[in-house]
């Protein structure tokens, strides 16, 4: 990981549309376990910033807040990006066979301006105990067992309730982290 | 009705009419269309008892009240009569009738009006469904129809249905028939476009050019891909790889497109054939031109040892008719919508036309009325085909202020992984682990793929 940030800094290319559909389980167990695809966003960061243009590219729901506020895209966005897939997949999924659910109070997410929704999503992350509401409400009951290792997550990617100001590239391995200790995790092994 | 609200908000300024060049460009490949329909007209205007007298009012048989039942009837016997006329033995296609019986297969219980479809061998009258729906056509009784917005609204609910239920198609024809103003349309990534509007039973030269036009198109003219081909059952995609046409074997499609403008993207499972073993992943886009090719990026992390990235196989801008496939040149041979009126625009000026009218005395407006009749009747005694080339409204504006419409280019992109969505893992642990493998692809790809990558 030696050499990172002289590399992405002269030619980065950066996902922009981590979403519920574009991460996948690989169904060939010999090659690496979950992949990305549709990499058709992937953006070269230099050309952005040339251009100025806010940027509002990715899909709504699993937007980083910053993303959806118009922040020039940073890899920050992305990572946060897949905190919001993994909220969304325990909130309206309760088992691999289960049909989604519709769960009016994000359905709405859908419909929202991009300034509402980061609100909302500001709303959802800023206070430790209003989280842990909104999941013990709406986790399905397959999904349970991940609570705390979703409550963990989210005060990796939002240090002190807030959304991150200054880009921090500890932030990878430290998400990685949170999710490999949680698969060793018994309650989340069960079943 | 939230997919009714899209799809108004989605051509809200993508719908252009009277484009001037239309009939050149989606029925001027028809081989010989021009000289049969003008054979075949002459040949209607013939006889003791002709089928189209324009003194009499048009064609014979035509329906005054322009009521469904009797206009699919009259268009059913009158293409029968044409495809004698013109001495063409076995057409492939016929008009589909089955007005107020939703397809098989739609999501929102549509009914088609009327539409070409591909005549079945097969005896037997099986239900049709979206799949084999050639050209859709929406039938209105009232002409004042052909320019509101429900009318444009239904084709194109149509056209999507169509594109959903087709994976391999480039764009979409369809027609507009409301009384006797007929309109012919075509839909594809950008939006859609359409003809001026012409009177059948003024202008029946084009008339029986448009109908002629769509029972002989090929499959490529009609809209299809023509490097996704059928063969005793089978579904192939043809691709070149390092200078050597291979074939892919359909195995399913694994993501429709849902709407008509965008990106257009679907994806199908596919394998090599002779080579069942190893799963590919075939993923057909509309970008725009000036966008990185995601392929070429595929490429380069997958030499740069990029893990948990969909692994590249190939990558190629589709061809068709030996030029690289892109919405303006090649699926529009060049149509410019400069020339036309924004669809919604055109309704904005009539209504501001028609209250304007409203206060004007009443016998003004009939003698005007009057006046407009005789004008049609004398301006149209020259009618042909060359009618249809000419925007039936004038912009009021000098200029179109709308951006004009971007182009897209057709890319398609091989992966060599398959996989199910996250949601679909089997295991907590298992989505975890999926999870973990997206965000280190991601950070690879973000850190490790961009030394290999190149400015150019």
């Amino acid at each position: 990981m030696v050499g990172h940030e002289s590399l992405h800094k002269e030619a980065g290319i950066l996902h922009r549309d981590i979403s519920l559909n574009n991460v996948l389980v690989n169904e060939d167990n010999s090659t690496w376990p979950g992949f990305l695809i549709d990499l058709d966003l992937a953006i070269k960061e230099k050309r952005l910033k040339i251009s100025g243009a806010l940027d509002k590219t990715g899909t709504k729901v699993f937007m980083a807040i910053g993303a959806l506020s118009g922040e020039l895209h940073s890899f920050m966005h992305d990572l946060e990006s897949f905190f919001w897939v993994l909220f969304w997949v325990c909130i309206h999924y309760d088992g691999p066979n289960e049909q989604p659910k519709v769960v009016s109070e994000f359905e709405n997410w859908n419909f929202m301006t991009t300034g509402e929704l980061a609100k909302m999503k500001s709303g959802t992350i800023d206070d430790e105990a209003r989280f842990m509401e909104t999941m013990l409400t709406n986790v399905t009951p397959y999904f349970q067992p991940l609570i705390p290792w979703l409550e963990e997550l989210r005060m990796v990617v939002f240090p002190n309730d807030k959304k991150w100001k200054v880009e921090d590239e500890d932030l990878y391995e430290r998400m990685r982290e949170v999710l490999r200790k949680a698969m060793t995790d018994p309650e989340v092994q069960a079943g | 009705m939230y997919f009714d609200q899209e799809l108004k908000k989605e051509l809200g300024t993508s719908l252009y009419i009277g484009v001037p060049g239309f009939t050149d460009a989606f029925f001027g490949a028809v081989p010989n269309l021009q000289s049969t329909s003008q054979a075949v007209f002459e040949a209607c205007q013939k006889g003791r008892d002709p089928l189209f007298k324009k003194q009499a009012g048009g064609w014979q048989g035509w329906p005054r009240d322009a009521k469904e039942d009797n206009v699919l009837d009259w268009f059913q016997a009158i293409i029968r009569r044409f495809l004698k006329l013109a001495k063409s033995s076995s057409p492939q296609k016929r008009i589909l009738r089955q007005p107020n019986t939703p397809l098989a297969n739609s999501v929102s219980r549509r009914k088609l009006d009327i539409g070409f479809v591909r005549n079945p061998r097969t005896l037997g009258r099986s239900q049709f469904d979206w799949s084999q729906i050639l050209i859709p056509g929406e039938l209105k009784s009232n002409p004042t129809e052909d320019t509101h917005q429900s009318t444009w609204l239904d084709l194109a609910r149509y056209a999507r249905e169509v594109f959903k239920a087709q994976d391999s198609r480039r764009f979409v024809q369809g027609f507009t028939l409301c009384g006797s103003p007929m309109r012919l349309w075509e839909f594809d990534r950008l939006g859609g476009v359409a003809s001026s509007a012409f009177d059948i039973n003024q202008d029946g030269l084009s008339f029986v050019s448009a109908v002629l036009g769509y029972l002989w198109m090929t499959d490529e003219q009609l809209g299809f891909d023509p490097t996704i081909t059928s063969q005793d059952g089978k579904r192939y995609i043809t691709i070149t790889k390092g200078g050597q046409t291979e074939r892919l074997v359909i195995v399913n499609v694994i993501k429709p497109y849902y709407s008509i403008i965008g990106r257009g993207t679907i994806c199908w499972k596919a394998c090599r054939e002779g080579d069942e073993s190893k799963t590919l992943v075939v993923k057909d886009s509309w970008q725009y031109p000036e966008r990185d090719e995601e392929g070429q990026y595929l490429l380069e992390a997958s030499k740069s040892g990029v893990v948990n990235v969909a692994r590249y196989y190939h990558h190629e801008t589709v061809c068709v008719g030996g030029q690289d496939d892109t919405m303006v040149d090649n699926v529009r041979k060049g149509l410019d919508i400069g020339g036309a009126e924004n669809a919604y625009k055109v309704i904005a000026r009539m209504r501001t036309e028609e209250e304007r009218k409203k206060k004007k005395d009443d016998d003004l407006v009939r003698s005007m009325t009057q006046l407009k009749i005789q004008k049609a009747r004398t301006s149209t005694t020259n009618a042909s085909l060359s009618s249809l080339r000419m925007p039936a409204i004038a912009p009021t504006t000098p200029q179109n202020t709308d951006s004009p419409t971007r182009d897209r280019i057709h890319r398609r992109v091989i992966l060599q992984d398959c996989g199910r969505p996250l949601y679909r893992a089997n295991s907590r642990v298992a989505l975890l682990a999926a999870l973990e493998g997206a965000i280190t692809g991601m950070w690879m790809w973000y850190s490790g793929a961009s030394s290999a990558i190149t400015w150019r």
